[in-house]
């Protein structure tokens, strides 16, 4: 848990938060509403993740827990267009065609993960077919976000 | 009113539709001032004239002194405000504080499934002597916290109600968090006319901001739009947390007449990005005095940021405005509405 002192820390300086990830989705998954809310006012603030938490957050898609993946998504998505090298690039954009395609996941989670695809850009040539493919089905929202993605 | 009548509602489109949250009806501008009317005497002193409720304000901080004349609007992110802030005494004490100096207050990010965090906050305001009421929208958000939209406001200087109160229905799904609109009118002296306006309450997605402010100028168009033609109001007021600077704004910035009330001063706690902001149109809303501004909590009660940060990681934002309606070509000042029709 989180205490108050690190709180304020984290509020001077957000990215700080980082540090605490595996802590922070635990919270999201709390009984206790202030320790969701704090978590997620936490991952909204703390910018973008290290390379170092790359593999963390893909193997946290694989989770199927909503707010993990919506989070993890999100937290990927922030590391925009600038992600080295290519491949690596490429096997976080797999994991995200992978949760995009997971019908079973909650749609905010797969919107979010689509999301994250526009924010790296470049969509290479298999995850590229995975996304032209759901494009025809999905919703408004999330075929906006992949027409997005595919056009980066 | 000085606007042109747009003669159709054209953002009733497939972008944004309008659901009356809470059973707005389009005759409501009348109601209000009806109930304006008739609730003059509970905001009046001795002299006839319409004091606010709000505690003394403090010239220091950068805020107007109060008058009848005039009414402060701000916009406050209070941060995750819910449980934890309403059981520290400390942080609320300061809270409450904070919206005192304020006639109409709205704020983002309620965050509690509980819903008695905002009437309990009342009751704190008012257990001073204050009578300030409130209004809230619904929880809203896609991740598993969600937020809600308030306003509270002092009662013996502005009215509203929950019927004249409605959220966008965002049909295409472009916003996170769907403004929260109400609307509001002054209370003053029988012979002066009251100011009315409508608040648009905002809180972006900050990793949606690229998504959402371009889309944002067409919100603002349509509420106006349909403000004007529901309630023949032409004083719409956006402000929240944008989670962009003025330099951010895009098409939302190039609305003919547009204006925002912060520029270049930082709008969080920390002192160093603007986040917050009150955009109107100045040739319509001339009721604006002029006078604005960001309140720092440091400075207002003399604390380190360190504790400013426990009440919240922004500042609240405000703007004042004359608490009568303007006729074209003035510009905040009080008219006597016997003036008003001497002109016209």
């Amino acid at each position: 848990m989180i205490d108050s002192k690190q709180l304020v820390e984290f509020a001077k300086q957000p990215q700080l938060a980082l540090h605490s990830l595996k802590e922070l989705l635990a919270m999201l998954e709390g009984e206790e509403e202030t320790e969701q809310n704090c978590a997620s006012e936490l991952l909204e603030n703390c910018g973008a993740p290290q390379p170092s938490d790359v593999s963390f957050l893909c193997e946290q898609l694989r989770s199927g827990v909503f707010c993990r993946v919506y989070w993890c998504s999100t937290l990927l998505g922030r590391l925009g267009p600038t992600v080295e090298p290519p491949a690596e690039r490429s096997r976080i954009q797999t994991e995200l065609c992978n949760t995009i395609s997971d019908s079973k996941l909650e749609l905010t989670a797969r919107e979010r993960a689509a999301w994250a695809m526009g924010e790296l850009g470049g969509v290479d040539g298999e995850n590229r077919s995975v996304l032209e493919k759901q494009l025809d089905a999905a919703p408004a929202r999330l075929k906006r976000l992949l027409a997005a993605a595919l056009a980066t | 009113m000085n606007r042109q009548v747009p003669t159709v509602l054209s953002l009733l489109s497939t972008l944004v539709g309008f659901v009356l949250f809470t059973g707005c009806e389009p005759d409501v501008g009348y109601e209000i001032n009806r109930q304006a009317s008739d609730n003059h005497s509970s905001g009046s002193n001795s002299q006839g004239q319409f004091v606010s409720s709000r505690a003394p304000a403090s010239r220091m901080q950068g805020l107007p002194a109060r008058t009848p004349q005039t009414i402060l609007i701000a916009s406050f992110n209070i941060q995750t405000f819910g449980k934890k802030k309403m059981e520290d005494a400390w942080v609320l004490e300061r809270i409450v504080a904070v919206i005192r100096q304020f006639d109409v207050v709205a704020i983002q990010e309620v965050r509690a499934e509980d819903q008695t965090t905002i009437p309990r906050l009342v009751q704190f305001i008012n257990s001073q002597g204050a009578r300030y009421d409130y209004l809230i929208g619904p929880r809203l958000g896609r991740s598993v916290s969600k937020e809600q939209y308030a306003y509270i406001y002092d009662t013996s200087t502005v009215v509203s109600s929950t019927d004249a109160m409605y959220t966008i229905e965002d049909n295409a799904d472009l916003l996170h968090r769907e403004p929260l609109v109400a609307r509001f009118v002054t209370r003053v002296p029988p012979n002066v006319r009251p100011f009315t306006f409508s608040i648009v309450n905002i809180h972006t997605d900050p990793d949606e901001v690229k998504l959402e402010l371009p889309v944002m100028h067409t919100v603002l168009k349509g509420i106006r739009e349909f403000e004007y033609v529901s309630a023949r109001e032409d004083d719409v007021i956006l402000l929240g947390d944008l989670n962009a600077a003025p330099h951010q704004f895009g098409t939302l910035g190039q609305i003919p007449g547009i204006y925002w009330t912060v520029d270049g001063e930082p709008t969080n706690t920390i002192r160093k990005s603007t986040w917050d902001n009150i955009i109107f149109d100045r040739g319509l809303t001339n009721e604006f005095t002029g006078r604005s501004g960001v309140l720092d909590l440091c400075d207002m009660f003399k604390i380190k940021t360190d504790q400013a940060l426990l009440i919240s990681d922004h500042l609240p934002i405000w703007a004042e405005f004359s608490s009568a309606e303007q006729v074209p070509g003035m510009n905040g000042q009080f008219v006597d509405r016997n003036q008003t029709s001497a002109r016209r």
